[in-house]
Protein backbone atom coordinates (compact mmCIF):
# COMPACT_ATOMS: atom_id res chain seq x y z
CA UNK A 1 0.00 0.00 0.00
CA UNK A 2 1.49 3.35 -1.00
CA UNK A 3 0.18 6.05 1.30
CA UNK A 4 2.37 8.85 0.14
CA UNK A 5 3.15 9.56 -3.50
CA UNK A 6 6.51 10.93 -4.57
CA UNK A 7 8.01 11.91 -7.84
CA UNK A 8 11.69 11.37 -8.54
CA UNK A 9 13.16 13.63 -11.20
CA UNK A 10 16.36 12.82 -12.99
CA UNK A 11 18.01 16.06 -14.06
CA UNK A 12 21.11 16.86 -16.01
CA UNK A 13 22.95 20.03 -15.05
CA UNK A 14 24.76 21.95 -17.78
CA UNK A 15 27.52 24.03 -16.23
CA UNK A 16 28.43 27.32 -17.84
CA UNK A 17 26.43 26.70 -21.04
CA UNK A 18 27.34 30.03 -22.61
CA UNK A 19 30.97 29.74 -21.73
CA UNK A 20 30.83 32.92 -19.67
CA UNK A 21 33.43 31.87 -17.17
CA UNK A 22 37.01 31.86 -18.18
CA UNK A 23 39.51 29.35 -16.99
CA UNK A 24 39.89 25.62 -17.26
CA UNK A 25 38.55 22.78 -15.27
CA UNK A 26 35.14 22.42 -13.70
CA UNK A 27 33.85 25.78 -12.47
CA UNK A 28 31.88 24.33 -9.57
CA UNK A 29 31.71 20.93 -7.91
CA UNK A 30 28.09 19.87 -7.62
CA UNK A 31 27.12 18.63 -4.21
CA UNK A 32 23.80 17.77 -2.60
CA UNK A 33 24.10 20.87 -0.47
CA UNK A 34 24.75 23.47 -3.13
CA UNK A 35 22.17 22.02 -5.51
CA UNK A 36 19.61 21.87 -2.76
CA UNK A 37 20.30 25.49 -1.76
CA UNK A 38 20.09 26.68 -5.36
CA UNK A 39 16.76 24.94 -5.95
CA UNK A 40 15.28 26.14 -2.69
CA UNK A 41 16.32 29.71 -3.45
CA UNK A 42 14.65 29.41 -6.82
CA UNK A 43 11.42 28.13 -5.28
CA UNK A 44 11.53 30.99 -2.77
CA UNK A 45 12.03 33.62 -5.46
CA UNK A 46 9.41 32.25 -7.83
CA UNK A 47 6.77 30.86 -5.50
CA UNK A 48 7.27 32.78 -2.29
CA UNK A 49 7.68 31.55 1.25
CA UNK A 50 4.41 29.70 1.19
CA UNK A 51 5.38 27.90 -2.00
CA UNK A 52 8.71 26.96 -0.50
CA UNK A 53 7.14 25.74 2.73
CA UNK A 54 4.68 23.51 0.93
CA UNK A 55 7.46 21.90 -1.13
CA UNK A 56 9.96 21.60 1.68
CA UNK A 57 8.45 18.61 3.41
CA UNK A 58 9.33 16.11 0.73
CA UNK A 59 11.99 17.96 -1.18
CA UNK A 60 15.26 16.11 -1.07
CA UNK A 61 18.24 15.81 -3.37
CA UNK A 62 18.70 12.07 -3.33
CA UNK A 63 21.73 11.66 -5.55
CA UNK A 64 24.33 13.86 -7.19
CA UNK A 65 27.15 12.78 -9.44
CA UNK A 66 29.60 15.67 -9.90
CA UNK A 67 31.38 13.89 -12.75
CA UNK A 68 28.41 13.09 -14.99
CA UNK A 69 26.42 16.11 -13.70
CA UNK A 70 23.31 14.03 -13.09
CA UNK A 71 21.13 14.42 -10.06
CA UNK A 72 17.96 12.84 -8.73
CA UNK A 73 15.56 15.06 -6.85
CA UNK A 74 12.59 13.82 -4.86
CA UNK A 75 9.41 15.79 -4.40
CA UNK A 76 5.88 14.95 -3.37
CA UNK A 77 3.56 14.27 -6.29
CA UNK A 78 1.40 17.24 -5.41
CA UNK A 79 4.29 19.67 -5.52
CA UNK A 80 6.52 18.22 -8.17
CA UNK A 81 5.45 20.57 -10.94
CA UNK A 82 6.35 23.50 -8.74
CA UNK A 83 9.74 22.05 -7.95
CA UNK A 84 10.29 21.17 -11.61
CA UNK A 85 9.49 24.72 -12.74
CA UNK A 86 11.73 26.16 -10.08
CA UNK A 87 14.59 23.93 -11.16
CA UNK A 88 14.15 25.00 -14.76
CA UNK A 89 14.39 28.60 -13.60
CA UNK A 90 17.61 28.11 -11.63
CA UNK A 91 20.17 30.43 -13.16
CA UNK A 92 23.26 29.64 -11.16
CA UNK A 93 24.79 27.32 -8.61
CA UNK A 94 27.36 29.20 -6.60
CA UNK A 95 29.07 31.51 -9.08
CA UNK A 96 28.58 29.28 -12.05
CA UNK A 97 25.74 29.78 -14.52
CA UNK A 98 23.76 26.56 -14.97
CA UNK A 99 20.86 25.14 -16.91
CA UNK A 100 18.81 22.20 -15.67
CA UNK A 101 17.41 19.69 -18.10
CA UNK A 102 14.86 17.06 -17.08
CA UNK A 103 15.71 13.59 -18.35
CA UNK A 104 13.23 11.37 -16.59
CA UNK A 105 10.51 11.46 -13.99
CA UNK A 106 9.06 8.49 -12.15
CA UNK A 107 7.15 7.45 -9.07
CA UNK A 108 9.79 5.26 -7.52
CA UNK A 109 13.47 5.71 -6.88
CA UNK A 110 14.22 2.40 -8.51
CA UNK A 111 13.07 3.41 -12.00
CA UNK A 112 14.89 6.70 -11.66
CA UNK A 113 18.03 4.97 -10.55
CA UNK A 114 17.90 2.63 -13.54
CA UNK A 115 17.48 5.60 -15.90
CA UNK A 116 20.37 7.38 -14.20
CA UNK A 117 22.59 4.35 -14.53
CA UNK A 118 21.77 4.07 -18.22
CA UNK A 119 22.56 7.76 -18.82
CA UNK A 120 25.78 7.55 -16.90
CA UNK A 121 26.90 4.42 -18.69
CA UNK A 122 26.20 6.08 -22.05
CA UNK A 123 28.14 9.17 -21.02
CA UNK A 124 30.98 7.11 -19.72
CA UNK A 125 31.12 5.07 -22.92
CA UNK A 126 31.02 8.17 -25.10
CA UNK A 127 33.68 10.17 -23.37
CA UNK A 128 35.57 7.51 -21.45
CA UNK A 129 38.81 8.56 -23.00
CA UNK A 130 38.20 12.19 -22.16
CA UNK A 131 37.84 11.71 -18.40
CA UNK A 132 40.86 12.00 -16.17
CA UNK A 133 41.93 9.09 -13.99
CA UNK A 134 40.59 10.80 -10.93
CA UNK A 135 37.22 11.48 -12.50
CA UNK A 136 36.88 7.85 -13.57
CA UNK A 137 37.67 6.68 -10.05
CA UNK A 138 35.18 9.16 -8.62
CA UNK A 139 32.50 7.96 -11.01
CA UNK A 140 33.02 4.31 -10.22
CA UNK A 141 32.68 5.19 -6.61
CA UNK A 142 29.52 7.20 -7.13
CA UNK A 143 27.81 4.83 -9.54
CA UNK A 144 25.72 2.55 -7.47
CA UNK A 145 27.56 -0.69 -6.90
CA UNK A 146 25.38 -3.55 -8.10
CA UNK A 147 23.97 -5.64 -5.28
CA UNK A 148 25.72 -8.95 -5.14
CA UNK A 149 24.75 -12.08 -3.28
CA UNK A 150 27.54 -14.47 -2.44
CA UNK A 151 26.35 -18.07 -2.26
CA UNK A 152 28.12 -20.76 -0.24
CA UNK A 153 27.19 -24.29 -1.33
CA UNK A 154 28.01 -26.36 1.71
CA UNK A 155 26.47 -29.81 1.28
CA UNK A 156 25.54 -31.51 4.56
CA UNK A 157 26.70 -29.63 7.63
CA UNK A 158 26.41 -30.47 11.30
CA UNK A 159 24.02 -28.04 13.01
CA UNK A 160 26.40 -26.69 15.64
CA UNK A 161 29.04 -26.05 13.02
CA UNK A 162 26.57 -24.13 10.93
CA UNK A 163 25.70 -22.01 13.99
CA UNK A 164 29.37 -21.21 14.52
CA UNK A 165 29.79 -20.32 10.88
CA UNK A 166 26.75 -18.08 10.97
CA UNK A 167 27.99 -16.26 14.09
CA UNK A 168 31.28 -15.60 12.36
CA UNK A 169 29.62 -14.39 9.16
CA UNK A 170 27.20 -12.15 11.04
CA UNK A 171 30.11 -10.26 12.66
CA UNK A 172 31.89 -10.06 9.32
CA UNK A 173 28.75 -8.70 7.65
CA UNK A 174 28.16 -6.21 10.45
CA UNK A 175 31.72 -4.90 9.98
CA UNK A 176 31.03 -4.76 6.23
CA UNK A 177 33.94 -7.08 5.47
CA UNK A 178 31.76 -9.40 3.42
CA UNK A 179 28.81 -8.79 1.08
CA UNK A 180 25.32 -10.22 1.63
CA UNK A 181 25.91 -13.96 1.92
CA UNK A 182 23.66 -16.98 1.49
CA UNK A 183 24.42 -20.42 2.90
CA UNK A 184 22.82 -23.29 0.95
CA UNK A 185 23.01 -26.59 2.82
CA UNK A 186 21.34 -29.56 4.48
CA UNK A 187 21.61 -30.96 8.00
CA UNK A 188 21.82 -34.48 9.36
CA UNK A 189 18.66 -35.36 11.34
CA UNK A 190 18.34 -32.50 13.84
CA UNK A 191 15.52 -31.08 15.94
CA UNK A 192 15.83 -27.42 16.84
CA UNK A 193 14.01 -25.11 19.23
CA UNK A 194 13.63 -21.35 19.06
CA UNK A 195 14.22 -18.66 21.65
CA UNK A 196 11.00 -19.48 23.47
CA UNK A 197 12.31 -22.99 24.21
CA UNK A 198 8.99 -24.66 23.51
CA UNK A 199 10.28 -28.12 24.31
CA UNK A 200 6.80 -29.27 25.30
CA UNK A 201 6.31 -29.67 21.55
CA UNK A 202 8.90 -32.45 21.44
CA UNK A 203 6.82 -35.63 21.85
CA UNK A 204 9.55 -38.10 22.67
CA UNK A 205 12.01 -37.89 25.56
CA UNK A 206 15.35 -36.26 24.73
CA UNK A 207 17.17 -39.43 25.66
CA UNK A 208 15.42 -41.34 22.89
CA UNK A 209 16.63 -38.96 20.19
CA UNK A 210 19.99 -40.66 19.88
CA UNK A 211 18.33 -43.98 19.18
CA UNK A 212 16.53 -42.52 16.18
CA UNK A 213 19.76 -40.91 14.99
CA UNK A 214 18.86 -37.30 15.73
CA UNK A 215 20.31 -34.37 17.69
CA UNK A 216 18.50 -31.59 19.56
CA UNK A 217 19.65 -27.96 19.67
CA UNK A 218 18.38 -24.82 21.38
CA UNK A 219 18.81 -21.66 19.31
CA UNK A 220 18.16 -17.92 19.42
CA UNK A 221 16.01 -17.85 16.33
CA UNK A 222 12.32 -17.01 16.24
CA UNK A 223 9.74 -19.73 15.76
CA UNK A 224 8.88 -23.02 17.41
CA UNK A 225 10.28 -26.55 17.19
CA UNK A 226 11.19 -27.96 13.81
CA UNK A 227 13.05 -30.82 12.17
CA UNK A 228 15.92 -30.60 9.69
CA UNK A 229 17.25 -33.58 7.81
CA UNK A 230 18.55 -34.97 4.55
CA UNK A 231 16.56 -34.00 1.45
CA UNK A 232 15.40 -30.79 3.01
CA UNK A 233 16.85 -27.67 1.37
CA UNK A 234 18.05 -25.08 3.86
CA UNK A 235 18.98 -21.48 3.10
CA UNK A 236 20.57 -19.20 5.69
CA UNK A 237 20.75 -15.65 4.32
CA UNK A 238 23.23 -13.42 6.16
CA UNK A 239 21.98 -10.05 4.98
CA UNK A 240 22.12 -6.48 6.15
CA UNK A 241 18.46 -5.50 6.46
CA UNK A 242 19.34 -1.83 6.48
CA UNK A 243 21.08 -2.01 3.11
CA UNK A 244 18.15 -3.81 1.50
CA UNK A 245 15.62 -1.59 3.23
CA UNK A 246 13.58 -4.34 4.90
CA UNK A 247 12.16 -4.68 8.39
CA UNK A 248 11.66 -8.02 10.13
CA UNK A 249 8.16 -8.53 8.81
CA UNK A 250 8.94 -7.64 5.18
CA UNK A 251 12.04 -9.84 5.33
CA UNK A 252 10.07 -12.87 6.48
CA UNK A 253 7.43 -12.17 3.82
CA UNK A 254 10.16 -12.08 1.18
CA UNK A 255 11.46 -15.46 2.39
CA UNK A 256 7.93 -16.83 2.05
CA UNK A 257 7.66 -15.41 -1.48
CA UNK A 258 10.97 -17.03 -2.43
CA UNK A 259 9.62 -20.45 -1.47
CA UNK A 260 6.27 -19.83 -3.14
CA UNK A 261 8.01 -18.79 -6.35
CA UNK A 262 10.19 -21.89 -6.18
CA UNK A 263 7.19 -24.18 -5.66
CA UNK A 264 5.52 -22.76 -8.74
CA UNK A 265 8.42 -24.05 -10.84
CA UNK A 266 6.97 -27.48 -10.21
CA UNK A 267 3.37 -26.46 -10.58
CA UNK A 268 2.81 -26.53 -6.82
CA UNK A 269 0.47 -23.76 -5.68
CA UNK A 270 1.88 -22.72 -2.35
CA UNK A 271 0.73 -19.83 -0.20
CA UNK A 272 1.99 -17.82 2.74
CA UNK A 273 0.72 -18.76 6.17
CA UNK A 274 -2.14 -17.01 7.93
CA UNK A 275 -1.52 -14.90 11.01
CA UNK A 276 0.61 -16.79 13.56
CA UNK A 277 1.22 -19.54 10.99
CA UNK A 278 4.30 -18.15 9.28
CA UNK A 279 5.69 -20.44 6.67
CA UNK A 280 4.69 -21.77 3.30
CA UNK A 281 1.66 -24.02 2.91
CA UNK A 282 0.05 -26.12 0.22
CA UNK A 283 -3.56 -26.17 1.28
CA UNK A 284 -3.41 -27.16 4.95
CA UNK A 285 -0.06 -28.87 4.71
CA UNK A 286 3.20 -27.13 5.55
CA UNK A 287 5.96 -27.41 3.00
CA UNK A 288 8.35 -24.68 4.07
CA UNK A 289 9.37 -23.36 7.49
CA UNK A 290 10.96 -20.09 8.55
CA UNK A 291 12.90 -19.13 11.68
CA UNK A 292 15.07 -16.06 11.72
CA UNK A 293 17.28 -14.09 14.05
CA UNK A 294 18.11 -10.43 13.52
CA UNK A 295 21.01 -9.01 15.45
CA UNK A 296 22.08 -5.39 14.88
CA UNK A 297 20.22 -5.48 11.59
CA UNK A 298 22.01 -8.60 10.28
CA UNK A 299 19.95 -11.72 9.63
CA UNK A 300 20.86 -15.32 10.34
CA UNK A 301 19.06 -18.66 10.36
CA UNK A 302 16.47 -18.64 7.57
CA UNK A 303 14.26 -21.10 5.77
CA UNK A 304 13.85 -24.84 5.30
CA UNK A 305 12.01 -26.32 2.33
CA UNK A 306 10.98 -29.99 2.28
CA UNK A 307 12.07 -31.65 -0.93
CA UNK A 308 11.76 -35.32 0.08
CA UNK A 309 12.75 -35.77 3.74
CA UNK A 310 11.87 -38.79 5.84
CA UNK A 311 8.46 -37.68 7.11
CA UNK A 312 8.49 -40.11 10.05
CA UNK A 313 10.80 -37.71 11.92
CA UNK A 314 8.02 -35.11 11.94
CA UNK A 315 5.80 -37.46 13.91
CA UNK A 316 7.92 -36.91 17.02
CA UNK A 317 7.13 -33.20 17.25
CA UNK A 318 4.25 -30.78 17.01
CA UNK A 319 5.82 -29.01 14.01
CA UNK A 320 6.14 -25.27 14.64
CA UNK A 321 3.78 -25.71 17.58
CA UNK A 322 0.78 -25.97 15.26
CA UNK A 323 -1.14 -29.10 16.12
CA UNK A 324 -3.34 -31.03 13.66
CA UNK A 325 -1.78 -29.58 10.54
CA UNK A 326 0.20 -31.91 8.32
CA UNK A 327 3.69 -31.52 7.00
CA UNK A 328 4.30 -32.19 3.33
CA UNK A 329 7.12 -32.16 0.79
CA UNK A 330 7.74 -31.30 -2.84
CA UNK A 331 7.87 -35.01 -3.64
CA UNK A 332 4.39 -35.49 -2.22
CA UNK A 333 2.86 -32.48 -3.90
CA UNK A 334 3.94 -33.06 -7.45
CA UNK A 335 4.17 -35.97 -9.88
CA UNK A 336 6.78 -34.09 -11.90
CA UNK A 337 10.18 -35.63 -12.36
CA UNK A 338 12.46 -33.98 -9.79
CA UNK A 339 15.98 -33.09 -10.97
CA UNK A 340 19.07 -33.69 -8.85
CA UNK A 341 19.19 -32.03 -5.43
CA UNK A 342 22.01 -29.80 -6.55
CA UNK A 343 19.82 -28.40 -9.29
CA UNK A 344 16.91 -27.98 -6.88
CA UNK A 345 19.10 -26.04 -4.43
CA UNK A 346 20.29 -23.80 -7.25
CA UNK A 347 16.73 -23.10 -8.36
CA UNK A 348 15.75 -22.18 -4.78
CA UNK A 349 18.75 -19.84 -4.54
CA UNK A 350 17.81 -18.22 -7.85
CA UNK A 351 14.25 -17.63 -6.66
CA UNK A 352 15.49 -15.98 -3.47
CA UNK A 353 17.96 -13.79 -5.40
CA UNK A 354 15.13 -12.72 -7.71
CA UNK A 355 12.71 -11.88 -4.88
CA UNK A 356 15.39 -9.85 -3.11
CA UNK A 357 16.36 -8.09 -6.37
CA UNK A 358 20.02 -8.99 -6.40
CA UNK A 359 21.81 -7.94 -9.59
CA UNK A 360 24.49 -10.59 -9.31
CA UNK A 361 24.80 -14.02 -7.77
CA UNK A 362 28.36 -15.19 -7.17
CA UNK A 363 29.22 -18.69 -6.00
CA UNK A 364 32.02 -18.79 -3.45
CA UNK A 365 34.99 -20.94 -4.30
CA UNK A 366 35.61 -23.83 -1.95
CA UNK A 367 33.58 -22.70 1.08
CA UNK A 368 34.17 -25.97 2.92
CA UNK A 369 37.70 -24.80 3.61
CA UNK A 370 36.25 -22.17 5.96
CA UNK A 371 34.21 -24.83 7.73
CA UNK A 372 37.34 -26.81 8.43
CA UNK A 373 39.11 -23.82 9.94
CA UNK A 374 36.14 -23.37 12.27
CA UNK A 375 36.79 -26.83 13.63
CA UNK A 376 40.39 -25.88 14.31
CA UNK A 377 39.30 -22.84 16.29
CA UNK A 378 37.95 -25.05 19.06
CA UNK B 1 15.99 30.24 8.80
CA UNK B 2 14.47 27.05 10.13
CA UNK B 3 12.03 28.95 12.29
CA UNK B 4 10.92 30.91 9.25
CA UNK B 5 10.16 27.74 7.36
CA UNK B 6 8.24 26.36 10.29
CA UNK B 7 6.13 29.51 10.36
CA UNK B 8 5.65 29.29 6.61
CA UNK B 9 4.59 25.61 6.88
CA UNK B 10 2.02 26.52 9.48
CA UNK B 11 0.84 29.45 7.36
CA UNK B 12 0.55 27.19 4.34
CA UNK B 13 -1.50 24.61 6.20
CA UNK B 14 -3.68 27.30 7.75
CA UNK B 15 -4.40 28.71 4.30
CA UNK B 16 -5.12 25.13 3.21
CA UNK B 17 -2.46 25.10 0.56
CA UNK B 18 -1.14 21.58 0.18
CA UNK B 19 1.41 20.79 2.80
CA UNK B 20 3.32 17.54 2.69
CA UNK B 21 1.41 15.71 5.39
CA UNK B 22 2.82 12.25 5.47
CA UNK B 23 -0.30 10.70 6.85
CA UNK B 24 1.10 7.25 7.25
CA UNK B 25 4.33 8.25 8.95
CA UNK B 26 5.05 6.65 12.27
CA UNK B 27 4.39 8.42 15.55
CA UNK B 28 7.37 10.23 17.03
CA UNK B 29 6.95 11.86 20.44
CA UNK B 30 8.55 15.21 21.08
CA UNK B 31 9.99 14.86 24.56
CA UNK B 32 11.83 11.58 24.00
CA UNK B 33 15.29 10.80 22.69
CA UNK B 34 15.97 8.21 20.01
CA UNK B 35 18.69 5.77 19.02
CA UNK B 36 19.36 4.85 15.41
CA UNK B 37 18.45 1.25 16.16
CA UNK B 38 14.89 2.51 16.77
CA UNK B 39 14.67 2.59 20.55
CA UNK B 40 13.23 5.55 22.51
CA UNK B 41 14.42 6.84 25.88
CA UNK B 42 12.60 8.93 28.47
CA UNK B 43 14.95 10.58 30.92
CA UNK B 44 13.70 11.29 34.44
CA UNK B 45 16.51 12.62 36.62
CA UNK B 46 19.03 9.82 36.61
CA UNK B 47 16.50 7.16 35.64
CA UNK B 48 15.74 6.25 32.04
CA UNK B 49 12.85 4.27 30.62
CA UNK B 50 13.09 2.72 27.20
CA UNK B 51 11.25 0.75 24.60
CA UNK B 52 11.06 0.44 20.84
CA UNK B 53 9.54 3.11 18.62
CA UNK B 54 6.36 3.03 16.59
CA UNK B 55 8.49 2.77 13.42
CA UNK B 56 10.22 -0.32 14.83
CA UNK B 57 7.05 -2.09 15.92
CA UNK B 58 5.48 -1.40 12.54
CA UNK B 59 8.41 -2.98 10.71
CA UNK B 60 8.52 -5.94 13.08
CA UNK B 61 4.94 -7.10 12.85
CA UNK B 62 2.97 -8.61 15.72
CA UNK B 63 5.23 -9.21 18.70
CA UNK B 64 4.65 -12.62 20.26
CA UNK B 65 7.45 -12.71 22.83
CA UNK B 66 9.73 -10.27 24.63
CA UNK B 67 12.94 -11.46 26.22
CA UNK B 68 13.59 -9.30 29.29
CA UNK B 69 16.97 -8.94 31.01
CA UNK B 70 17.49 -9.75 34.69
CA UNK B 71 17.21 -7.04 37.33
CA UNK B 72 20.53 -5.59 38.37
CA UNK B 73 22.15 -6.45 35.08
CA UNK B 74 24.25 -3.70 33.54
CA UNK B 75 23.66 -2.55 30.00
CA UNK B 76 25.86 -0.43 27.73
CA UNK B 77 24.98 2.00 24.99
CA UNK B 78 24.62 0.24 21.66
CA UNK B 79 24.79 -3.26 23.13
CA UNK B 80 21.96 -5.76 22.96
CA UNK B 81 20.09 -6.43 26.22
CA UNK B 82 17.07 -8.42 25.12
CA UNK B 83 15.03 -9.42 22.13
CA UNK B 84 11.54 -9.34 20.70
CA UNK B 85 10.07 -12.13 18.64
CA UNK B 86 7.58 -11.50 15.88
CA UNK B 87 6.56 -13.57 12.85
CA UNK B 88 9.25 -16.20 13.38
CA UNK B 89 11.97 -13.55 13.62
CA UNK B 90 13.77 -12.62 16.82
CA UNK B 91 15.24 -9.13 16.73
CA UNK B 92 17.76 -7.89 19.26
CA UNK B 93 16.94 -4.72 21.19
CA UNK B 94 19.93 -2.48 21.79
CA UNK B 95 20.33 -0.26 24.81
CA UNK B 96 20.32 3.46 23.95
CA UNK B 97 22.22 4.35 27.14
CA UNK B 98 24.42 2.63 29.71
CA UNK B 99 23.25 1.83 33.20
CA UNK B 100 21.88 -0.77 35.57
CA UNK B 101 18.50 -2.41 35.09
CA UNK B 102 16.23 -1.45 37.98
CA UNK B 103 12.84 -2.44 36.63
CA UNK B 104 11.47 -4.57 33.80
CA UNK B 105 7.97 -4.56 32.40
CA UNK B 106 6.75 -7.98 33.52
CA UNK B 107 3.36 -7.34 31.89
CA UNK B 108 5.02 -7.93 28.52
CA UNK B 109 5.54 -11.61 29.35
CA UNK B 110 1.77 -12.08 29.39
CA UNK B 111 0.90 -9.42 26.83
CA UNK B 112 3.74 -8.94 24.37
CA UNK B 113 1.29 -7.26 21.99
CA UNK B 114 1.47 -4.09 24.09
CA UNK B 115 4.70 -3.32 22.25
CA UNK B 116 2.65 -2.96 19.09
CA UNK B 117 -0.43 -1.23 20.47
CA UNK B 118 1.28 1.13 22.90
CA UNK B 119 5.00 1.31 22.13
CA UNK B 120 5.62 4.52 24.09
CA UNK B 121 3.41 3.94 27.11
CA UNK B 122 2.32 0.50 28.24
CA UNK B 123 4.85 -1.17 25.94
CA UNK B 124 7.89 0.19 27.80
CA UNK B 125 10.48 -2.49 28.20
CA UNK B 126 12.96 -1.64 30.95
CA UNK B 127 13.99 1.14 33.33
CA UNK B 128 17.65 1.72 34.11
CA UNK B 129 19.69 3.89 36.44
CA UNK B 130 21.94 5.96 34.19
CA UNK B 131 25.64 5.49 34.64
CA UNK B 132 26.68 8.28 32.29
CA UNK B 133 24.24 11.15 31.72
CA UNK B 134 26.51 12.52 28.95
CA UNK B 135 25.58 9.63 26.67
CA UNK B 136 22.15 11.14 26.10
CA UNK B 137 23.84 13.79 23.93
CA UNK B 138 24.67 11.12 21.37
CA UNK B 139 21.00 10.32 20.82
CA UNK B 140 18.67 11.96 18.30
CA UNK B 141 15.82 14.29 19.17
CA UNK B 142 12.37 13.79 17.70
CA UNK B 143 12.94 15.90 14.57
CA UNK B 144 16.22 14.22 13.70
CA UNK B 145 14.69 10.82 14.32
CA UNK B 146 11.68 11.55 12.09
CA UNK B 147 14.02 12.55 9.30
CA UNK B 148 16.14 9.45 9.92
CA UNK B 149 13.08 7.22 9.55
CA UNK B 150 12.07 9.02 6.37
CA UNK B 151 15.53 8.52 4.88
CA UNK B 152 15.47 4.84 5.78
CA UNK B 153 12.03 4.30 4.30
CA UNK B 154 12.94 6.17 1.12
CA UNK B 155 15.71 3.70 0.46
CA UNK B 156 13.44 1.33 -1.36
Amino acid sequence: MVGFKNRFMLMEVYLDPDKDLLGEGTPVILTKLNLSEAIKDSILVNFGECGLASCLGSFHVAYVNPVTKLCIVRSSRDEHRRVWSAMTLVRSVGNCPVVFNLLDISGCIRACRDAALKCETDKFNQSGKGLSEEEIREMNRKMRTPRTLEVWKLGTVNYLKSLKLQDKLVSERKANRIPDTLLSLQHPPTYTLGKRRTDHNLLIPEAELKSIGAELHYTQRGGDITFHGPHQAILYPILSLRSIGFGARSYVEALERSMIEFSSLYGVKARAGNKCETGVWVGDRKIGAIGVRISSGITCHGLAFNIDPDMKYFEHIVPCGIADKEVTSLRRETDAQLPSEEVIHEQLVTCLAKVFSYDDVVVKEDPSAILNTLEDDD
Amino acid sequence: MAARFLWASRAASHLRISVAQRGFASVVLKDLKYADSHEWVKIDGNKATFGITDHAQDHLGDVVYVELPDLGRSVSQGESFGAVESVKATSDINSPVSGKVVEVNEVLTESPGLVNTSPYEEGWIIKVELSDAGEVEKLMDSDKYSKFCEEEDAKH
